[in-house]
């Protein structure tokens, strides 16, 4: 590896560390990561019979979704608010450096919330997901999802401004994408929005890893999918990132 | 090459706003150099292109010889930015600031390390490097910016307004570094809105308005400028305003600024001017309690160069202003 890239990656972790230290325990990522995926949980739930094995990889997904999401939603808006964002910008650093820096944080919360899930799993219900699959479903989530809380949060110098949009936006997803309910009942229009949405792939492949593949192939479907939306989300980040500083 | 920094024609516009129009400049090697000039006239812009921090529409910013729009990160390695909207993090301390920008410099630990100690020690943080940046003052905290402008010893210093918003100490502290640093061969390229503090800082001045540069000279060489005018400054023992129209008709005089019961009269021949205030004094039933006659300042300089009145420069008043004001 070159002493570039080597380079890069020393300040891509030491963004990290920093986000994860400063934003890890503001407010509204427990709201969001913990308390917000149980209250939807619990809303939907309520007189009705649901099946752990459909609701539970549902709700994982869900709590990754937003989750991995939150810290961005803190983290970017404050940089730029606070006037730290010049201080990174100042500094012989990409935008690109500093958007994997903060996913990377993003990425670990999301694994955080999948290990307190799967505890509880384990734990308390009477699911035994396979935790090779259910780890690389985990890690592709939150991933995707920190890339995209990425992409929401971009636009926006002011918390109270960045997190309204992005929670319509993350709510509506969560409903279009078979999250609670399996797909398979809904009409053709339905599932047409629904394969666009990366939260598809994601509850499909945690789904998979908590009962057993369908397929490998479908689970590695789910896999690429994420990791290109992914790939996507982050080079639009760094794209507007670049442009807002122009 | 004896330029570190360089401007060629930088242009910058924001929709329809022209807030830089070709701006040409070069700072030399081991200069304190100033831009100088009212809000909004477009020296913070200026700095911004100059660091990389947003890409000018045309024109070319070159540091150290390396284009910042060709080579960013080789520049960025190479300069320092202290810019009046940055800041560090407040959740963090001092000492983990430091760090955390000598991480993003790539810096190893070893020279990190001797580096934020040797620093904090220098701006006076050593005994507070433990307590967190939100915990600081203005002061502290702009100590601590130029503090991690400087952790990977960059030879040349960008300061945008380094000492706007601060107490008189902090102000004094920081020109005293800038002096100290100036002394180390770091070349540095300040904005400002205090006149006096562009005056005894910086070796050269660039005087911008409106997005132009409408001088480039030497202190000096910008005061020679209106060097054929002179000032006569009279103070009275009570306010001169009831007597204003009488000063303002005063023959022989090109200009005359009222504050309180202090005078400053612009004139051509002092020896003409003199014996009229006297005069008028007497007629008026004022005592004169100070009568003298000085050199013209930088602000006539930039009065006479913009235009605008002092005033124009800021609403806040000049620390070196409280300063003297004190004394």
């Amino acid at each position: 590896m070159s002493s570039r890239w080597i380079r890069n990656l020393h300040q891509v972790l030491s963004i990290a560390g920093k986000d994860t230290r400063i934003y890890f325990f503001k407010g509204p990522n427990l709201t969001f990561g913990l308390f917000l995926p149980l209250v939807l949980y619990w809303a939907f739930a309520l007189d009705r019979k649901v099946a752990p094995d459909v609701i539970v990889p549902g709700l994982v997904a869900i709590a990754i979704f937003f989750g991995s999401g939150a810290i961005q939603a803190v983290s970017l808006p404050l940089e730029r608010r606070t006037g730290t964002m010049h201080t990174l910008l100042a500094a012989p650093v990409t935008p690109l450096v500093i958007v994997l820096g903060k996913a990377l944080a993003g990425l670990a919360f999301g694994l955080v919330l999948a290990s307190v899930y799967t505890a509880v799993m384990l734990l308390f219900l009477p699911l035994r997901p396979n935790l090779i699959l259910f780890s690389l479903a985990a890690v592709a989530c939150s991933c995707c999802f920190s890339a995209f809380g990425l992409c929401l949060a971009v636009p926006f110098r002011d918390i109270p401004q960045a997190m309204p949009p992005a929670t319509v936006v993350r709510i509506a997803m969560v409903f279009l994408s078979g999250a609670f309910a399996p797909l398979e009942s809904v009409s053709p229009s339905w599932l047409f929005v629904a394969r666009l949405l990366p939260l598809t792939y994601a509850v499909d492949g945690l789904r998979q890893a908590v009962n057993g593949p369908t397929s490998m192939r479908a689970f590695t479907v789910d896999l690429v999918v994420l990791l290109l939306y992914t790939v996507a989300f982050l080079g639009i980040t760094a794209w507007l990132l670049k442009r807002k500083n122009d | 090459m004896n330029d570190a920094i360089q401007a060629r024609d930088l242009t910058k516009c924001y929709g329809d706003l022209l807030a830089v129009d070709r701006a040409s400049f070069a700072v030399r090697k081991g200069e304190i150099f100033g831009l100088l000039g009212p809000n909004g006239a477009g020296k913070t812009t200026t700095i911004r292109m100059l660091t990389g921090l947003t890409r000018p529409t045309s024109g070319t910013a070159l540091v150290d010889g390396l284009d910042l729009a060709r080579d960013p990160l080789a520049a960025k390695e190479r300069i320092g930015v202290v810019s009046d909207v940055a800041s560090l993090y407040d959740e963090l301390s001092a000492w983990d600031n430091l760090q955390f920008v000598a991480r993003l410099h790539g810096m190893s630990k070893e020279r990190r390390l001797g580096r934020a100690e040797e620093l904090q020690r220098l701006f006076g943080l050593y005994d507070r490097r433990h307590h967190r940046a939100g915990t600081f003052s203005t002061g502290l905290k702009k100590r601590l910016l130029i503090a991690a402008a400087l952790i990977h010893e960059p030879q040349i210093l960008f300061l945008d307004e380094p000492t706007t918003g601060l107490d008189i100490q902090s102000s004094r502290l920081i020109r005293g570094l800038i002096g100290e640093l100036t002394g180390r061969g770091v070349t540095m390229l300040l904005t400002t809105h205090y006149i006096e503090e562009a005056d005894q800082l910086c070796q050269r001045i660039a005087i911008l308005n409106r997005g132009q540069i409408i001088a480039i000279d030497t202190p000096e060489r910008l005061k020679s400028l209106v060097q054929e005018e002179k000032v006569i400054q009279v103070s009275f023992d009570q306010p001169a305003g009831r007597v204003a129209r009488q000063i303002q008709a005063l023959d022989h005089t090109e200009r005359a600024v009222i504050s309180g019961e202090r005078v400053t009269l612009h004139v051509r021949d002092p020896a003409q001017v003199l014996p009229l205030i006297i005069d008028l004094a007497r007629e008026c039933q004022l005592k004169v309690v100070s009568l003298n006659t000085t050199r013209p300042t930088l602000e006539d300089a930039f009065v006479a160069l913009t235009g605008l009145r002092p005033e124009a420069m800021t609403t806040e008043h000049s620390p070196l202003e409280h300063q003297e004001g004190e004394r």
